[in-house]
């Protein structure tokens, strides 16, 4: 594939055709231009508007004063009552994380399953891939609608399912108060009053938002681990099956072990897809009914790491600098787990 | 298991369709009901005139703003890939180097300096020859376009795909006295039409779905896509599910049938590199 793989001389042989000197600079230069003016150059001028006082445009110079308020105050602050709390950017941190917990290991497993099951010759197989993979391409704002009324408290099918079976109902989208309270709750337990809310794990209302991202990112997750599987040479299962293997066995030492790297890539993507997600929270937690009715409400218990950002940006005035700082912690976190992609994705071609 | 699963992940679609057919006092049912009663195919009707600019004009922005930046996505990689894969040049290692770097740029960090950027482009919006005065190009659709206009997973997998093209072809162009823009053009280009399709199609489809930046950089009903439009058009009618869902259903319908009718390229494109733009 790589020119470079060609023995020396052949590559020479080969490049000396071409046009030298110049002229290929002018192909790759608006292309460049773009990448350079909207890409590379952000990231510098992101840092100069972090050192300022920003609304449309800069006001005063701060200095670090942003970074202060990201890493001191927006981790521990003081209460109304003077005591010690959770600050703004520590607890989009904590939210993002539960976030992520509670999508990636559930997707890559269901993902893992089904692409299992999928890869065997079963009737339908073509329609039920087009199935699983059709939420993958529509992910806009249109379809979180759907989520939006199929979780609604007064007229959603989730809780008239929830009837049916003998459940509670749930108030879904308009409920701040961790998932697991409700469960507690549910069982005859209580809602835990001595355990603070914001780590007694996803509130309610991000228990919708993380199904919502389960279901529009399984597809992938399936195409992906499909690709995989057609890597695994079948006589590795021939011999499996000729030892008395079971399905399970087979499953559990032979197809899992191998498509390790497949997993871990896939970790990684979807911790972050999850922490960069926007339009699913922005859309199906505006409406609620209590707090302001921003995104990453109720209660800012959907507040992730990335709406934080949109809010300061784009809803709360002279925080645009301050908006910068949050972006560059951002910047920090995805371009580690960028970088350990790289590798993984380096080991994985190496695989094939 | 897999059929069980299949429902389910249908199942937001179904409902859509179902619920695009129901009254606003039906689709507040408790619990709902499955057919609609009685069929309201008014709200397809309702949800295409009512929203503020009609439903058809976003849709139209949204094609539109989709169409170009694909197409000018697709222009800008091709000369770039075919400049990587095939031409020798001074730097172009290195500048290849530097276009496979930008990939670990999150968006994030372009979001605020590119909105200051856009507004300061110079002599456009009424802005002076130093990009001050105006909102440079805020509210446009070149605001829109511009900063995704090139992509470095599109060079990527473009040069990736130009590299496999056997060199007998261009030794017979050359042959034939053929330029490099016409090589490109009439062998090159047609022999790699379905990587081309799978680059374009997905960057169609991401920017169709796109919200956050052109929520942040339009303001005018005019020229908004559809997918910012779908949300004020939910604040506005938080109960009416029926006319909610027929609009959705006529956001969504495109691009399920694009995605039927082209689902080997997307599935191919996906497995290359993932939904990147």
């Amino acid at each position: 594939m790589n020119i470079r793989a060609l023995p020396p001389l052949a590559r020479a042989r080969r490049e000396a055709r071409r046009t030298s000197g110049w002229g290929g600079l002018l192909y790759v230069l608006p292309a460049l231009a773009l990448l350079v003016l909207f890409e590379v150059w952000p990231v510098f001028f992101n840092l100069w508007i972090s050192l300022w006082k920003w609304d449309v445009g800069p006001l005063d110079f701060v200095g670090l004063a942003n970074y202060r308020r990201l890493f001191v105050e927006g981790f521990v602050t003081r209460d109304y009552t003077g005591g010690l709390a959770i600050g703004e950017v520590l607890h989009s941190l904590i939210i993002t994380i539960y976030y992520v917990l509670g999508t990636v290991p559930v997707t890559i497993l269901l993902a893992f399953g089904l692409a299992t099951l999928l890869f065997r010759k079963i009737p339908g197989r073509g329609a039920l891939r087009t199935i699983y993979f059709l939420p993958h391409v529509t992910g806009g704002a249109a379809i979180a609608i759907v989520f939006a009324w199929m979780f609604s408290a007064q007229a959603g099918v989730v809780n008239a399912l929830f009837q049916a079976i003998g459940l509670p109902t749930q108030r879904w989208l308009d409920d701040p108060i961790p998932f697991l309270k409700r469960v507690t709750e549910a069982v005859g337990l209580g809602t835990l009053p001595g355990l603070p809310d914001i780590v007694a794990g996803p509130s309610t209302a991000l228990v919708v938002i993380i199904l919502y991202t389960i279901w529009s990112s399984l597809g992938f997750n399936i195409i992906i681990y499909l690709a995989g599987l057609t890597a695994i040479p079948g006589e590795l299962y021939e011999a499996a099956r000729i030892d008395g293997a079971s399905g399970a066995t087979i499953l559990r030492r032979i197809t899992w072990p191998l498509l390790m790297p497949t997993t871990f890539f896939l970790l990684i993507y979807n911790t972050i897809g999850t922490f960069q997600a926007f339009t699913p929270i922005y859309t199906l937690t505006r409406g609620s009914s209590i707090g302001r009715g921003e995104a990453g409400g109720p209660l800012d218990s959907t507040l992730t790491i990335t709406v934080y950002l949109f809010r300061n940006f784009y809803e709360r005035a002279n925080s645009v600098g301050y908006a910068a700082a949050v972006a560059f912690l951002l910047f920090f976190i995805m371009l580690g787990l960028t970088i350990v992609q790289f590798r993984v994705v380096g080991r994985r071609v190496q695989y094939q | 298991m897999v059929f069980g699963g299949a429902l389910i992940v249908a199942f937001p679609f179904l409902w859509m369709l179902l619920g695009s057919f129901k009254t606003i006092q039906e689709s507040n049912l408790f619990p709902p009901t499955f057919l609609p009663r009685e069929w309201h195919p008014q709200n397809y009707l309702e949800a295409w005139t009512r929203p503020p600019s009609t439903l058809g004009r976003y849709l139209l922005n949204s094609a539109f703003t989709a169409i170009v930046g694909t197409a000018g996505q697709l222009a800008i990689g091709v000369l770039a890939a075919y400049a990587f894969a095939r031409l020798r040049f001074r730097g172009r290692d290195l500048l290849f180097l530097l276009v496979l770097a930008t990939t670990m740029i999150p968006n994030e960090i372009t979001l605020i300096p590119n909105f200051v950027t856009i507004r300061h482009i110079p002599l456009v919006g009424g802005n002076d020859l130093l990009g001050n005065c105006g909102q440079g190009l805020y509210d446009s659709y070149a605001a829109m376009i511009l900063p995704g206009l090139a992509g470095a997973f599109p060079i990527f997998l473009l040069r990736q795909t130009f590299l496999t093209v056997p060199n007998e072809y261009w030794e017979a162009a050359q042959l034939d006295g053929t330029s490099n823009l016409g090589y490109l053009w009439r062998i090159l280009l047609p022999l790699t039409a379905p990587s081309l399709i799978t680059v374009a199609l997905l960057g169609f489809v991401g920017r169709w779905n796109a919200l956050l930046w052109p929520l942040l950089v339009t303001r005018r009903e005019s020229i908004r896509p559809v997918q910012v439009a779908m949300t004020y058009f939910q604040d506005e009618n938080v109960t009416d599910y029926g006319l909610l869902m027929a609009a959705a259903f006529l956001v969504t319908v495109p691009i399920i049938l694009l995605y039927l009718v082209a689902q080997r390229r997307f599935i191919e494109g996906v497995t290359a590199g993932g939904l990147k733009g």
